[in-house]
């Protein structure tokens, strides 16, 4: 079984593009004899309910973005060319002058605890202005400030 | 009447390298078709008697051989076309679980040859004349069929069926062709009465029946708006039938009503195409295009059929030249025609099964294209081939070539429309919207921008009165159809 990286559906291996989302899935032709199944991977035990809120303020634009109805969200900007599309697309705040990537980061939430990931962005990203390596997580506590590449975001986590 | 054809193959409709069975059953096929008590035209009986005859002596290993070795050698000489396929992997791993495999084939036709003759075409045009056709619909079909009707050569042989509850015959196939009076008698049509698409059909497919040759295109165009009450099934059954005797059907949905599913049935049935035509201006383009290449086919009624190892299943099979369309998955398959200089290609999704550990190669099915190719004196051609790969241990980074990757891609684009509209269709709205949602974004990711708004259009209504327009369905279907498919 192959899982889409966009929709998390599952595949057989050899598929070629996603049945559901249309996603090129070249990368993960290889198979994967010994991958962890659909459940094990998006239904561990280690996975809980969000019990937190989290919202993201844009600082330049004074806006405030919430994130809703998730454990895990994309961010980025849309551009007409795109296969993969983040959850949050930050596009209408600049975002392409400012060198956000099209799939910039990731903010996961597992019961309390908020993580963030660079997915690998031209521009990369800042915690507290500290770059962060990229493909690896990092806890966010409420009030973190992160920069994608030259926009800043502020984080604010509310107890639900 | 036509001089009977020379050589006993062509007679029979088979290929050099027919097998016992084929020719059987060609032979019983032929019988069926020309004995004197079901075919009343006097050149029946003699090319009867001719079929007999050739039958008999190919039956016989001995006097096939001797008459084999007689045939001037250029007979022999295969066609001028290209063959190949390609497959979405290098190599089979060994693996716990099923797997997808991908087949892409293709056939390239050679250019027109200056001095080749084009042989004469007997098309039947089939027009919908009941009371749903009133108004702009009807001028649309009158149009459409003027220009269907403009498009025949002289010495083609051409016949005009119109119905509603019932057909009429305006012009027969076996009579003289007045333009002035047929033309005038398109534009005199007036809409009445309800739509049995049977009906029409039938009166059509008696008209080709009725100066049918193996040799030329025999083709029925349908025009119709309608929606046919109850009798889809004998239509199918018509169109099994036609395709059995070499008729193609070709169907053209004017306006947003039409039956689409139904009508892509019965041209997919016999190989032909289905197309939707919303506007008059649309005819023309139409003309031009897809009905032109039908008449100038370089090899018609292709058929595919496959023995699959158990191992391996079918699960779909796309077309992607001349025109995409689902072909299907009931083996054999009609699976169209090839236009003089053009391509003819086709996509199979396969699943294969674990398979067994300590194989070095597995055969995954012996396949067959049979096609035919009416410049040629034996005009029936078969490609015999398997479908093969290596076992791999898990080959590095083998991509699929891009020709057959966006080939894939296109399929997927088709399916998720399908899918989308299933999901309408049974209540899951919010699943729908997502498969619309997805859809759009991979248009607009490959600058189909037009389409994807139309589906974006499609989202907006779904969210607000949970459905798919009608018109949105076939703009769907069709648009995703008719996307390029370059093969550079």
């Amino acid at each position: 079984m192959i899982i889409c990286p966009n929709c998390q559906n599952p595949e057989m291996p050899g598929a070629v593009f996603c049945q559901r989302c249309g996603t090129n899935l070249d990368s993960l032709l290889q198979s994967q004899p010994s991958a962890p199944s659909f459940d094990k991977m998006y239904k561990s035990p280690s996975e809980q309910a969000p019990m937190v809120n989290i919202s993201l303020s844009i600082m330049d634009a004074g806006q405030v973005l919430p994130l809703l109805g998730k454990n895990e969200y994309t961010i980025g900007r849309i551009s007409l060319d795109q296969p993969v599309l983040p959850d949050v697309d930050l596009s209408s705040y600049l975002a392409y002058e400012k060198g956000v990537s099209r799939m910039h980061i990731s903010v996961r939430i597992s019961g309390r605890k908020v993580t963030v990931t660079d997915l690998g962005s031209i521009n990369g990203t800042q915690l507290n202005g500290k770059k962060i390596l990229p493909n690896q997580s990092y806890p966010l506590d409420h009030g973190d400030t992160l920069t994608l590449g030259k926009m800043k975001v502020q984080v604010l986590i509310r107890e639900k | 009447m036509r001089a009977i054809e020379e050589n006993y193959y062509a007679r029979l409709g088979i290929p050099l390298d027919a097998t016992p069975d084929e020719l059987r059953h060609a032979y019983r096929e032929a019988a069926r078709r020309l004995h004197p008590d079901t075919n009343p035209e006097p050149f029946a009986h003699d090319i009867f008697i001719q079929t007999q005859q050739a039958y008999d002596v190919l039956v016989d290993p001995h006097q096939r051989a001797s008459y084999d070795a007689d045939l001037p050698p250029d007979l022999k000489i295969p066609p001028d076309i290209t063959f190949d396929t390609i497959y979405s992997r290098e190599d089979l791993p060994l693996l716990a679980e099923p797997q997808l495999l991908y087949v892409l084939i293709t056939i390239n036709a050679p250019e027109e040859q200056k001095n080749e003759h084009t042989l004469p075409a007997n098309t039947c045009l089939v027009v919908d004349s009941s009371t749903s056709m009133q108004g702009v619909l009807m001028d649309t079909v009158k149009t459409a069929a003027i220009e269907i009707f403009r498009s025949i050569h002289p010495g083609d042989v051409f016949s005009l069926v119109t119905f509603n509850d019932y057909a009429n015959v305006v012009v027969p196939s076996r009579g003289e062709i007045d333009p002035k009076h047929v033309e005038t008698t398109i534009q005199m049509l007036s809409a009445s009465g309800s739509t049995e698409i049977y009906k029409g059909l039938q009166a059509g497919y008696l008209e080709v029946k009725r100066k049918l040759r193996p040799q030329q295109t025999n083709h029925i165009i349908l025009l119709t708006d309608g929606q046919t009450y109850g009798d889809e099934s004998a239509c199918l059954e018509l169109a099994r039938q036609a395709a059995d005797e070499g008729i193609t059907i070709s169907t053209l949905g004017i306006g947003e009503k039409w039956n689409d599913t139904f009508l892509d049935n019965l041209a997919s049935t016999t190989g032909g195409i289905c197309k939707y035509i919303s506007k008059a201006a649309e005819i023309r383009k139409f003309m031009n295009g897809s009905f032109h290449s039908v008449s100038k086919s370089y090899a018609k009624g292709i058929q595919f059929d496959a023995v699959l190892q158990p191992a391996v299943n079918l699960k779909y099979i796309y077309r992607l030249l001349p025109e995409a369309s689902p072909l299907g998955i009931d083996l054999p398959i009609q699976a169209g025609h090839l236009p003089v200089g053009c391509v003819f290609s086709f996509l199979l999704e396969l699943t294969i099964d674990p398979l067994p550990k300590k194989l070095e190669h597995t055969k995954l099915a012996d396949c067959k294209l049979a096609l035919n190719i009416p410049s040629r004196a034996v005009p029936c051609y078969t490609l015999r081939f398997s479908l093969k790969r290596p076992i791999g241990k898990r080959s590095a980074g083998s991509r699929p070539a891009p020709e057959i990757s966006r080939a894939i891609s296109r399929m997927t684009l088709y399916r998720m429309q399908e899918r989308a509209k299933e999901e309408a269709a049974s209540g899951k709205i919010n699943e729908a919207t997502i498969s619309l949602k997805y859809l759009a974004t991979n248009l607009f990711s490959q600058g189909e921008h037009d389409l994807a708004k139309k589906v974006m259009k499609e989202v907006a209504l779904l969210e607000s009165s949970s459905a798919i327009s009608e018109e949105g369905k076939k703009d769907l279907k069709f648009g995703t159809r008719s996307l390029n498919f370059d093969r550079r």
